[in-house]
């Protein structure tokens, strides 16, 4: 996977105590996700960190959520070709 | 084979499951990376390292197991597909697993990262029969887990048989063994595949000529006693005829830890007295956090260092006083560091002298008892100290580990706590730390 490291605008699904990322803004394009892949979750002190692992039509995309900064950064992705290969 | 007794009404005392992940970091991998499925993948520690610490069921099929060597892995398959491990992202999982197995039964023991034992004597009979409760159990970790991550369910009616059942299929595989085929299935296992039963005893048994549980089982009380002892003798005579009385250690109720410990195999060899000393505190530094979060403090100081193939230490003290401070610890450690005599470089005559590069290093403190049972200091300064360690813990919470850290430790890179597999500090991890799943 390839790092990004950058801030992304993403519109979110909560339901009963879940969150599923439902589409991302990203260098002025909307990517729609199709599949939550992998989700996990890991602390810094009291920072918990929420990481998702999201397929769209064309990549695979990891973006973490920080219940401190309640900002969403896009990590790393992968274009599916390379996924499928 | 009578499905009807298989309860606990005709089945015996207890209902026992074993759940065990499969290839457990690599599945999980497979899981996040849509890309390493269906391949060979291996597990290592960090970029760069040589050993395999986990292989997918596909690299398995090639003979890679854990504790292979990636030159020796790419020789089985070249084209093995190294992933380093987040340790981050199997905690969370097993925190997940866990809940779930919860659900079934409150008689739950966390056996290590990736297996959990389940007593579902009092609680199969809400969910119709104990084979429902494994395929259950099954399809909500491809829900909440993901679909690519399996797990093979054994079902007996104590824990070293469930363990047993659990091996017979794997990937993905329920398994049954009660009074009808525990002979059957024991005496087709090696002496090794049971639990309970390590290479010491396997060795001594051998050399007896006895390599399997048929054998084992035509053997005597007497004459396990007169060549075992006491204790391993009757360990034995039960295994062989599939009997264990251990009880589930409730996830709630693990005991006390007697010991805390930290190991570390570095990147490259530590060639120089500080590097060493370094290492030791850095590693000291995290086990008396844990010391001090569990509310314990210990007085057994243990140090080992190793270098090459014939390099080695250990030593240890037992202290008259209870500590449970990252600098106290280091004291006593470097103290034992110094009597080891540690030459750079190495001095050719190896029984005699120790020394040349150091690649590991473990430290121990253990005794461990209640803080609140042990003496308080009346000196000024041990009592400043307590105040800054808490403040320094404090910090260290909130902010993440080594906020604030030693001025020994500043510019070099920190190795910081890390969940392993073996789960060898359960209590710490399942009561004290992130583990816990009902905080």
């Amino acid at each position: 996977m390839v790092e990004v490291n950058q801030k992304v605008k993403v519109m979110t699904f909560f339901d009963t105590g879940k969150i599923f990322p439902v589409k991302m803004r990203w260098n002025k394009r909307i990517i729609n996700f199709k599949k939550l892949v992998f989700s996990s979750s890991r602390r810094n002190g009291l920072e918990k960190i929420h990481s998702f692992i999201m397929e769209s039509d064309s990549a695979i995309y990891e973006i973490e959520f920080s219940n401190e900064s309640f900002r969403w950064i896009l990590k790393k992705l992968q274009p599916m070709d390379l996924a499928q290969n | 084979m009578d499905f009807e007794k298989i309860t606990t009404n005709g089945f015996g005392a207890k209902l026992i499951l074993h759940v065990d992940f499969n290839s457990y970091f690599a599945t999980i991998e497979q899981q996040a990376n849509p890309s390493l499925r269906g391949k060979p993948v291996g597990i290592v520690k960090a970029e760069g390292r040589g050993c395999i610490i986990a292989a997918s069921v596909e690299a398995k099929k090639f003979g890679i197991k854990t504790g292979s060597t990636v030159w020796e892995a790419r020789k089985l398959y070249p084209n093995i597909v190294l992933v380093p491990a987040n340790f981050d992202r199997y905690a969370d999982t097993t925190k997940r697993f866990i809940k779930i197995c919860s659900k079934f039964t409150p008689y739950l023991e966390v056996f290590s990262l990736d297996e959990v034992f389940m007593d579902v004597t009092e609680t199969e009979k809400f969910f119709g029969h104990v084979f429902n409760i494994a395929i259950e159990i099954k399809k909500q970790i491809k829900k909440e887990i993901g679909e690519w991550v399996t797990c093979s369910v054994g079902i007996s009616h104590n824990r070293l048989l469930a363990k047993l059942a659990s091996s017979q299929i794997k990937p993905d595989g329920i398994f049954l063994i009660c009074d009808e085929n525990k002979l059957e299935i024991l005496d087709k296992s090696d002496l090794t595949d049971v639990c309970g039963l390590g290479y010491g005893l396997n060795r001594h048994l051998r050399n007896l000529g006895i390599n399997n549980f048929a054998k084992l089982r035509n053997c005597s009380i007497e004459f396990l006693k007169r060549h075992f002892g006491p204790f391993w003798s009757l360990h034995l005579y039960n295994i062989s005829r599939g009997i264990d009385t251990s009880l589930l250690t409730a996830y709630r109720q693990i005991p006390d830890a007697k010991s805390v410990s930290r190991t570390f195999t570095t990147y490259r060899d530590l060639t120089t007295y500080d590097e060493i000393l370094r290492l030791i505190r850095n590693l000291g530094e995290e086990a008396a956090f844990k010391a001090r979060k569990m509310g314990l403090a210990g007085r057994y100081v243990g140090l080992s260092i190793r270098g090459g193939k014939y390099n080695s230490a250990w030593g240890h003290k037992t202290l008259k006083r209870y500590i449970d401070r990252g600098d106290d610890l280091f004291q006593v450690e470097k103290q034992i560091f110094e009597e080891f005599n540690w030459n750079f470089p190495a001095s050719p005559d190896k029984l005699t002298s120790r020394g040349g590069p150091v690649r590991f290093a473990g430290i121990t403190l253990g005794m461990l008892t209640k803080k609140e049972l042990v003496t308080y200091s009346l000196f000024e300064k041990d009592q400043k100290m307590e105040k800054v360690t808490s403040a320094v813990d404090l910090i260290n919470q909130k902010y993440g580990y080594y906020t604030i850290l030693p001025a020994s430790l500043l510019g070099i890179e920190i190795i910081r706590p890390e969940v392993n597999g073996y789960f060898g500090d359960k209590s710490y991890q399942l009561k004290f730390n992130d583990l816990d799943t009902f905080k």
